[in-house]
């Protein structure tokens, strides 16, 4: 049973103090990066990876995950003492938190925020923990047409989910797609777009790019004042709050947990939409709709409820599938690939221990980030008035040094700066850049099944319409690519009908 | 409920509004962009000819299958972007002149990152990221406010903290044999 293995390594962790210093000193990172405007959770956890290359992988997770969850948690510090979102994430946190904060209620707001977010991360793990087995077992019946097409479906669905339109991003797709097959092939060993280069004959490293398009780009973003937003000193006013008055919200944040928990299942749609249904769902079921907007807790309390229950449903995908549900769990993935493990059904299978123990570290994360709130707000909020420039700097100095020590190359320095500057393109061109990660990773896998089905199947493509599983995902992946003129389609058949009336 | 999703992201993600004209340019821009990396690509492809000659037939499993879909994929939509822009342009629009003087802190970062790498080899890894800082340190601080000696210090002190804590977490704990 995964329970015991869970328990078991939830011990470790909690005898080992090592591990708990980890721990809180993840957490307290985490909090501080999610409540500076502009750093993202994708970009913290991308910045810090490196520091993890000489941990052990069981450490490392414990690290990641702490910084994941914390960074959650610390963008809605942001959004509710100055207004603006610390992560994307927390941009509906900033609706009815900023208005109380407005009216001296800022550090109740944070409080019903950390609270909100400690239930709605203990229903995601519970959910984690419930949904990854039957989704591994589904899994392990899978075969290569399946997991090609599940690929497929995953590059298409997260370069939808990334911008505005979806022709751009499935473009910027196939970009990543092609930076995956740098370098030698599997297969044949035969060298592909290297052009006789032996800096590329090793290929694009995951965490390199990444680095590079959610590290330095985005230093270099703020610097060119894209999005360097200027902000008064935070103030937290009164942060008394009585329990009871915690508990009488209970409803808003069962319901945003386990809003959170579910959209967070569906990979490539993250905690943006997970926390727009919840605030939406919460106002249309609130009796007193016309305080949203204003300074109501409820709309604090879902939210972050949703937000922080979708990160269990995101890891869902990653784990099972080895599909990563956003950006966040891409750069996990690419942590996990660091550390030599690949996530899917095979993992599941092969190593129990080691989900055992993400869901272990995510736990101890939650109520880390509890603690960590409940005793160091007031300094987290002192650190809030850090001058960006210290910080943009200092980023811009560990992007070099984590993408040197991956493999101890100065070529990697060289491709980070390079990606970093095609994220910068990228963001000129208003295309999203998180598609050219999600590429990467899913090329391979892509790729490594589709040959395989060919070879099984002696060249057939009928292979992959054969089998109804496979039929039906490639079914959807087409829908969804679909989907944009559909409901163009649709728009225009209603406006027409409109008139007619 | 993966499909309703999907909708759902692109009516809630909004972007910061962008004109007409821009949206015009930009689309031929982007256009430009993904035919740029097709050609290169496809160079790439069609000079390799131990690539060539193990793929076989064009649909085969043979390793030039996924980067032929794939190139295929940026020639079609480059070109889509770009007549697409094309068109609007067409229409009447006039694109509004470049702001390129916004870009010159996010070049100079660009320029002084290859430049840390380069002196690092030569001088170490301490010296050159502490000038690095120092030098970022002070031109970004020049922005905000002009005190002359303590803007200096702060930013000095700074710069030698950010070296500091990086070279003793990477070298003492990560063991990475920095330069």
């Amino acid at each position: 049973m995964i329970i015991n293995e869970f328990l078991a390594a939830l011990l470790s962790i909690l005898s080992s103090p090592e591990a708990l210093m980890m721990a809180l000193f993840a957490v307290t990172l985490g909090v501080i990066l999610g409540a500076l405007p502009g750093i993202s959770s994708t970009m913290a956890i991308a910045v810090l990876l490196p520091v993890t290359f000489g941990m052990e992988t069981q450490l490392a997770i414990l690290f990641l995950l702490g910084v994941f969850i914390s960074s959650v948690y610390g963008g809605s510090i942001s959004a509710i003492l100055i207004n603006i979102p610390g992560t994307p994430a927390a941009m509906v946190t900033q609706l009815d938190g900023y208005p109380m904060c407005k009216a001296g209620l800022g550090g109740q707001a944070l409080k019903y925020a950390l609270y909100a977010s400690t239930v709605g991360g203990v229903i995601g793990i519970v959910l984690l923990i419930v949904i990854s087995p039957w989704m591994a077992k589904a899994a392990g019946s899978m075969r290569s047409p399946e997991f090609a097409a599940i690929a497929a479906l995953g590059l298409v669905m997260l370069a939808f989910a990334s911008g505005k339109s979806p022709l751009r991003g499935v473009l910027v797709g196939l970009l990543g797609l092609m930076c995956g097959m740098i370098g030698f092939d599997t297969v044949t060993d035969v060298e592909r777009f290297t052009y006789n280069s032996v800096t590329m004959q090793g290929g694009v490293d995951i965490v390199t790019m990444m680095l590079g398009i959610f590290g330095l780009s985005e230093v270099m973003k703020n610097l060119a004042g894209a999005s360097n937003p200027i902000h008064g000193k935070p103030g937290m006013g009164n942060a008394k709050l009585p329990i009871w008055r915690v508990l009488a919200r209970w409803k808003a944040a069962i319901r945003g947990s386990l809003v959170g928990a579910l959209i967070g299942c569906v990979p490539a749609i993250g905690s943006s939409i997970a926390v727009s249904v919840a605030y939406a769902q919460e106002a249309r079921l609130s009796k007193d709709k016309d305080s949203f907007g204003k300074g109501n807790p409820d709309g604090v309390v879902a939210p972050e409820a949703a937000n922080s229950s979708s990160i269990g449903g995101s890891l869902i995908p990653m784990m099972t599938l080895g599909i990563p549900g956003d950006t966040v769990t891409a750069v996990l993935m690419g942590a996990l690939l660091m550390h030599g493990l690949r996530p899917g059904p095979m993992l599941f299978t092969n190593n129990p221990e080691f989900f055992a123990s993400v869901y272990a570290a995510l736990l101890i994360g939650v109520v880390a980030t509890l603690i960590v709130g409940l005793l160091l707000a007031r300094w987290i909020v002192k650190i809030m008035g850090l001058p960006p420039r210290i910080l943009l700097t200092g980023i811009a100095v560990l992007c070099v040094v984590g993408s040197f020590a991956i493999r101890n190359s100065i070529s990697d320095v060289f491709i980070m700066v390079f990606f970093g500057v095609i994220g910068y393109i990228l963001h000129l061109l208003r295309l999203p850049a998180a598609p050219l990660a999600f590429g990467l990773i899913l090329g391979p896998i892509l790729e490594e099944n589709l040959r395989r089905s060919l070879l099984i199947s002696r060249g057939s493509w009928s292979v992959f319409i054969e089998r109804p599983l496979s039929l039906g995902i490639l079914t959807v992946t087409l829908l969804v690519l679909l989907l944009p003129m559909l409901s163009a389609l649709c728009r225009r058949w209603s406006n027409s009908m409109r008139r007619t009336a | 409920m993966a499909l309703l999703a999907i909708a759902m992201t692109n009516r809630v993600i909004s972007e910061p509004e962008v004109t007409s004209s821009d949206q015009a340019v930009q689309d031929i821009l982007a256009g430009m962009f993904f035919l740029f990396w097709a050609a290169l690509g496809g160079y790439g492809l069609v000079s390799n000819d131990q690539l060539l000659a193990s793929q076989g037939s064009m649909l085969s499993a043979g390793p030039a299958l996924i980067p032929g879909l794939t190139l295929a994929g940026l020639c079609v939509g480059g070109v889509l972007l770009l007549l697409k822009g094309a068109w609007s342009i067409r229409a009447g629009y006039s694109p509004d002149r470049p702001n390129w003087h916004q870009h010159g802190y996010a070049v100079a970062m660009v320029i002084s990152l290859l430049a840390l790498v380069g002196s690092m080899q030569a001088a170490g890894f301490l010296i050159s990221t502490f000038l690095f800082c120092s030098g970022w340190l002070l031109t970004l601080s020049r922005r905000i406010a002009r005190e002359g000696l303590r803007v200096i210090g702060i930013a000095i002190s700074c710069a030698a903290l950010i070296s500091c804590v990086i070279y003793l977490v990477f070298v003492e704990l990560v063991k990475v044999p920095l330069p």
